[in-house]
């Protein structure tokens, strides 16, 4: 019997790729066949995307690369 | 004081000097770290927190990066690299100049503490998250820019830039248990601060 607590403590670490490659088969195996754990995976996988789109979108300052391209051609500290 | 780095285009061929970049490298520089440049922004601005403290730092730190550009190892990880200087540089200099915000308690947020509130009336995953969609990107921003710094540099690194423990633990520098603990606590006290926001903007009520 396959204790869900102690498959949710790894789910982070599953999310993050950072399981082998045999306990990410044990997580798989459990959530499937378990529905309250595969919700939970569920919610975090999907609360991550959304938070990861939310802070990717950036509007990168006009000129910037070119104001350091100018930098590094001439460095001196201002 | 760089004053000797030199950029006319026609130094001479590669060679092992010691100035900074000669040609060659210093185009490798542009070819390599550049493109690189919107994402490092984007770092910089969850970092500080403000446009022109963030433009201020990625100078700076492309900068330092292109001073020890003939120290990195072609073939290694160019990323985290940057991404190292970045944060290096954050902590050295911008830090002290900014006041950390102090609307997060230290304390430990249950593991489940967002789920259980959106699961409450027993609603399905998707239809949870449905609910954080709909949350403007500012209100997502402003949430990460609250946590306490050691957890809003881990969550950065693992959730929006995509670094693994290791990669975390080297860019950091502290070992990968302390990386393990600071994105546990980040995560579960950003997912408390994203409940506050939604209770606030009426999306959601206790």
């Amino acid at each position: 019997m396959i204790d869900c607590n102690e498959i949710l403590r790894s789910l982070d670490a599953y999310l993050d790729g950072e399981l082998s490659s045999e306990d990410s088969r044990h997580f798989e195996d459990h959530i499937a066949s378990c529905f309250p754990c595969h919700e939970r995976q569920e919610f975090r996988r999907v609360l991550r995307q959304v938070v990861r789109i939310k802070l990717t979108r950036v509007d990168l300052p006009p000129g910037l690369a070119e104001r350091i391209r100018g930098a590094i051609k001439s460095p001196e500290d201002g | 004081m760089a004053e000797q780095a030199r950029e006319e285009g026609t130094a001479d061929v590669a060679g092992a000097g010691t100035l900074p970049l000669d040609g060659s490298l210093g185009e490798r520089f542009e070819r390599d770290a550049l493109p690189l440049l919107r994402e490092i922004y984007g770092a910089a601005l969850r970092l500080t927190r403000n446009p022109a403290d963030a433009e201020d730092l990625v100078q700076e730190a492309y900068l330092r990066a292109y001073r020890g550009f003939s120290g990195f190892q072609e073939g290694t990880n160019l990323r985290a690299w940057l991404h190292r200087i970045l944060t290096n540089t954050f902590i050295n200099a911008y830090r002290k100049r900014q006041r950390e915000p102090q609307t997060v308690s230290e304390e430990e947020v249950p593991d489940w503490y967002l789920y259980e509130k959106l699961a409450g009336g027993g609603a399905e995953a998707s239809a949870e998250t449905k609910v954080l969609e709909s949350l403007p990107d500012e209100d997502v921003q402003e949430a990460l820019a609250s946590l306490p710094e050691r957890f809003r540099l881990a969550v950065l690194l693992a959730d929006v830039q995509g670094f693994s423990y290791k990669e975390i633990a080297e860019i950091l520098e502290v070992p990968i248990g302390t990386v393990m603990s600071r994105l546990h606590r980040g995560r579960r006290a950003l997912e408390k601060l994203l409940w506050d926001v939604m209770k606030e903007r009426g999306l959601v009520s206790d």
